[in-house]
């Protein structure tokens, strides 16, 4: 048994300590927003918050999760409502949408630690992440655009 | 797997093997009796009292916006406004006519259908609005889901008319052919900036790919696949380690597969690795990618080989040229690399089968299904799903019959999901190609013989009898973009397909790919032997293809051709007519690039692309599409290779299988011709112009030729250490 505190809700369940967060997350309580892609770190589908910093789901076990704070793309903001949530429908980022919950949970924990980033500091925090339908100049318009109306809010 | 393919799984084979493909839509607007809950015109929407229309899309959405599109087409001639505009996407049905999303057909092939749908039945509510007033529909007008009697000024919303008032108008056939249809000048919804409907879902984790599909008391399936791609046999299984793991539920073993099933997917990976097959390689256990060249080479030789294209004497046309020349242009295979890896949920209850996937083909599905499992196609129910990319990958039914046959022995619903790892290696891959291009050069310079060969697998042959020529048995969609639209008097393509032990499918952009990457490097080499420059030596053979020569032109101007560049930088062109020669969107596109002559590394500076696809019903959805299209591109071009040892892909996941990444992305500059012509499709044509450019761009930065894509380094280094 595991306790783990996602998205400001405390969630017990009956796995090994071993066992990759990303597949507790989506198969065992159904959150679905994070993705599989690889499994090896490798396409940062999985990318979700652990206390606050960005983390690989499917390369996190139960056991380094336990006592930290998770945020997957559910708990990114309770209204989905974030500013990088509105700039990626404001410059219309996503195309199939597999990649984008991890494009904008790496995305927010680059605006966390940089409010007010360059091109080269989005494209170096971006780099991990994959999209296949290469959407990236429309993700790094819509970081640029939640940036700047997070500097004037 | 091969599964039998039964004629049944093809409402238009014809249209599959390559004729006029058209969507059959029943288009009457049914009369019903009595006023309804619901009103269903026809297959293509229904309006709800509440005056939502609800367009069904047939087409998958896997990211080119197809839903909004196909919507904006139905609003625009039934005159809804659009906040009142839904869709979903429907389980199959053979009301739905041919469900095959792929080769930037969709909006090509339903624009006319669904407009005259909208418009049918828009008349049918000004019909059944003006009966109700007992005045003449003639004084009626329908604006924003509004009937309006002129005289009066009296008027019913279309939820009033579902909900209380019978629609009894009908139409024919022929009725609906004869509708006139808006002028694109009076378009309200077509051709206007609108958000696209799947995206709010797709940025707060709600958007339901197959893979978020949970069922009560499901089960999680892992195939034990061969070592080697085709041809191995298994030998023996040996389950007693496996059924020991903790949560282990049934192996299943069928003459298809060998699986185990347990009751999570960190159980079903453990009960896999548990379990022990045993295999006989069989005959393909050394191929590898020198044999498959080997045998290419072999066969361009084949005298024998069918022609697929010919006309004049290009025989003849060669042995008077004033100068010939030769090249031989190869590319590898590529895998798709959809980020979704293949996965499928499977309830096999009641006789029936419910399928829970994103299907790109679900026409095809339904009948191999339906033939693999031995059931009517009406006991197969694929509910959709959005598709965490398709990209030709999800034409495929493969994962759907291998979850279907688990399911049927395990009486559980079954969740099957293949690894990033075997999903590249169980994929089927744009093939690897040969071509061998002759041609003969008038005193003019202009090209008077052409002639070519083209080495490759066809997928088509794999698909079933449907999917290739009757009489040549050759598959088109391994050749478009071989037939291209020069003036060249005296042209022959010749065809060799063959087989590998790697299977093929159709990978974005498919064939013009490959094709036109000969055609347009091995241009732009006769240019330079003809001493002129690339764009004036194409535009001088375009005049059959004028759309094509303005875009040409276009890409040109806005690319700054002909403007000086710093050392070892340069611009190339190519242009195509893709995706098929019949339903071309007219594509050019310049690639600048710096080619470091050290390391042989290519740096991509600027795409600048000018298209024009007739009318475009969605520009931002158009522009996106054409962005991810280029990007793709480069990305195929400089980066993709799988490669081939002891019968198997080599590579195995993002780390050896690289594709583009943000640090790689140079700036994209996109053109789109306004225009009134019919619309063609934008999902690929902007790919297959890349590597010819970027090959085109490093000869004239470097005055190396690279016949080989992906254009690597190392392949760069040899053609700038050839050039002397």
């Amino acid at each position: 048994m595991a306790t783990l505190l996602i998205n400001g809700k405390s969630r017990t369940v009956d796995v090994d300590p071993g066992t990759p967060l990303l597949w507790v997350i989506r198969e065992r309580l159904q959150l679905s927003g994070t993705k599989f892609g690889c499994g090896v770190a490798q396409c940062g589908a999985c990318t979700i918050h652990l206390d606050g910093q960005p983390v690989r789901s499917c390369q996190t076990t139960v056991a380094q999760a336990a006592g930290k704070k998770i945020t997957t793309i559910e708990g990114l903001d309770a209204n989905g409502r974030h500013p990088l949530q509105l700039a990626w429908i404001a410059e219309q980022v996503p195309q199939c949408g597999y990649c984008q919950s991890g494009q904008l949970m790496s995305a927010a924990a680059l605006l966390a630690r940089n409010p007010n980033p360059s091109d080269q500091d989005i494209v170096a925090a971006m780099s991990g992440n994959i999209c296949r339908c290469a959407t990236y100049p429309r993700i790094k318009r819509a970081i640029k655009r939640a940036a700047q109306q997070g500097v004037r809010s | 797997m091969s599964a039998p393919v039964t004629r049944r799984a093809f409402l238009v084979s014809a249209g599959a093997a390559g004729a006029a493909l058209t969507v059959r839509l029943p288009l009457v607007a049914s009369g019903t009796a009595d006023a309804a809950a619901s009103w269903d015109p026809n297959p293509a929407f229904t309006l709800t009292p509440d005056g939502i229309v609800t367009v069904h899309i047939t087409k998958a959405e896997m990211g080119q916006g197809v839903g909004t599109a196909l919507a904006q087409i139905v609003a625009e001639e039934l005159e809804v406004d659009w906040k009142d505009v839904r869709v979903d996407y429907p389980t199959n049905d053979p009301k739905f006519g041919l469900m095959l999303t792929g080769g930037s057909w969709s909006v090509n092939w339903t624009f006319d259908t669904l407009s005259r749908a909208g418009a049918a039945a828009r008349l049918a509510l000004i019909d059944a609005a003006a009966r109700s007033w007992n005045i003449s529909a003639a004084d009626c007008v329908a604006e924003r889901g509004v009937v309006r009697h002129l005289p009066t000024g009296r008027s019913l919303r279309y939820g009033e008319i579902v909900a209380r008032i019978p629609i009894t108008r009908t139409f024919t056939e022929d009725e609906v052919k004869a509708l006139t249809l808006k002028k694109p000048s009076e378009y309200r919804v077509v051709g206007q900036w609108i958000p696209r409907l799947d995206i709010p879902e797709k940025v707060n984790g709600k958007a339901k790919f197959g893979m978020d599909t949970f069922l009560p008391n499901m089960v999680y399936a892992k195939v034990v696949y061969p070592p080697v791609r085709e041809g191995a046999k298994r030998t023996a299984v040996d389950d007693s380690a496996a059924k020991r793991v903790k949560g282990y539920v049934a192996t299943v073993t069928l003459p298809q597969l060998v699986a185990v099933v347990a009751t999570s997917y960190e159980a079903a990976v453990k009960a896999r690795d548990a379990l022990k097959v045993s295999w006989d390689p069989g005959p393909n256990a050394n191929v590898s990618t020198e044999s498959i060249f080997a045998k290419f080479a072999e066969a361009a030789k084949d005298p024998n080989a069918v022609a697929w294209h010919e006309q004049g004497d290009a025989k003849a046309g060669l042995s008077g040229a004033a100068r010939r020349h030769e090249a031989s242009y190869t590319t590898d295979y590529v895998a798709h690399m959809q980020m979704e890896p293949m996965n499928c949920v499977v309830r096999f209850a009641d006789g029936a089968y419910d399928i829970y996937t994103g299907s790109q083909f679900q026409t095809f599905a339904v009948g191999t299904l339906a033939a693999t499992l031995g059931v009517d196609a009406s006991k197969i129910r694929i509910h959709q799903h959005y598709l965490g990319g398709g990209f030709g990958r999800r034409l495929e039914p493969d994962i759907m019959v291998e979850t279907a046959l688990i399911a049927r022995e395990v009486k559980r619903p079954v969740k099957l999901i293949r690894s990033r790892e075997e999903d590249l290696k169980r994929d089927f891959y744009r093939s690897a190609t040969l071509q061998v291009v002759r041609a003969g050069l008038g005193s003019d310079g202009k090209i008077i013989a052409w002639e070519k060969t083209v080495v490759a697998s066809h997928p088509g042959k794999r698909w079933g009898p449907d999917f290739v020529d009757k009489k040549t048995k050759l598959d088109q969609f391994a050749l478009n973009g071989a037939d291209h639209v020069y003036d060249v008097p005296n042209q022959i393509v010749r065809a060799v397909p063959v087989e590998t032990g790697i299977p093929v499918g159709y990978v974005r952009a498919v064939a013009p790919n490959y094709t036109f990457f000969a055609v347009e490097t091995f241009v732009d080499e006769l240019a330079k032997l003809a001493g002129v420059d690339p764009v004036e030596y194409r535009v001088s053979m375009l005049a059959g293809a004028p759309r094509l020569a303005r875009v040409v032109k276009l890409a040109a101007e806005k690319a700054g051709w002909g403007t000086p560049l710093p050392a070892n930088t340069g611009r190339g062109i190519a242009c195509v007519s893709a995706q098929e020669k019949k339903t071309p969107t007219w594509t050019a596109s310049v690639v600048q690039a710096h080619v470091d002559p050290n390391s042989g590394k290519v740096q991509i500076q600027k795409v600048v692309c000018a298209v024009d696809c007739g009318i475009v019903v969605n520009p931002d959805g158009a522009r996106s599409q054409i962005e991810g299209s280029l990007l793709f591109g480069i990305s195929n071009a400089v980066k993709e290779r799988a490669t081939v040892a002891n019968g198997n892909v080599v590579q195995s996941n993002f780390h050896d299988y690289q594709v583009l990444r943000m640090d790689e992305v140079p700036e994209i500059e996109v053109h789109v011709v306004p225009s009134t012509e019919y619309p063609t499709g934008l999902g690929e044509p902007g790919t297959t112009t890349i590597a010819p450019a970027l090959s085109n761009a490093i000869f004239a930065a470097t005055g190396a030729r690279v016949r080989q894509v992906p254009l690597l380094p190392e392949r760069v280094l040899a053609a700038l250490r050839a050039r002397a």
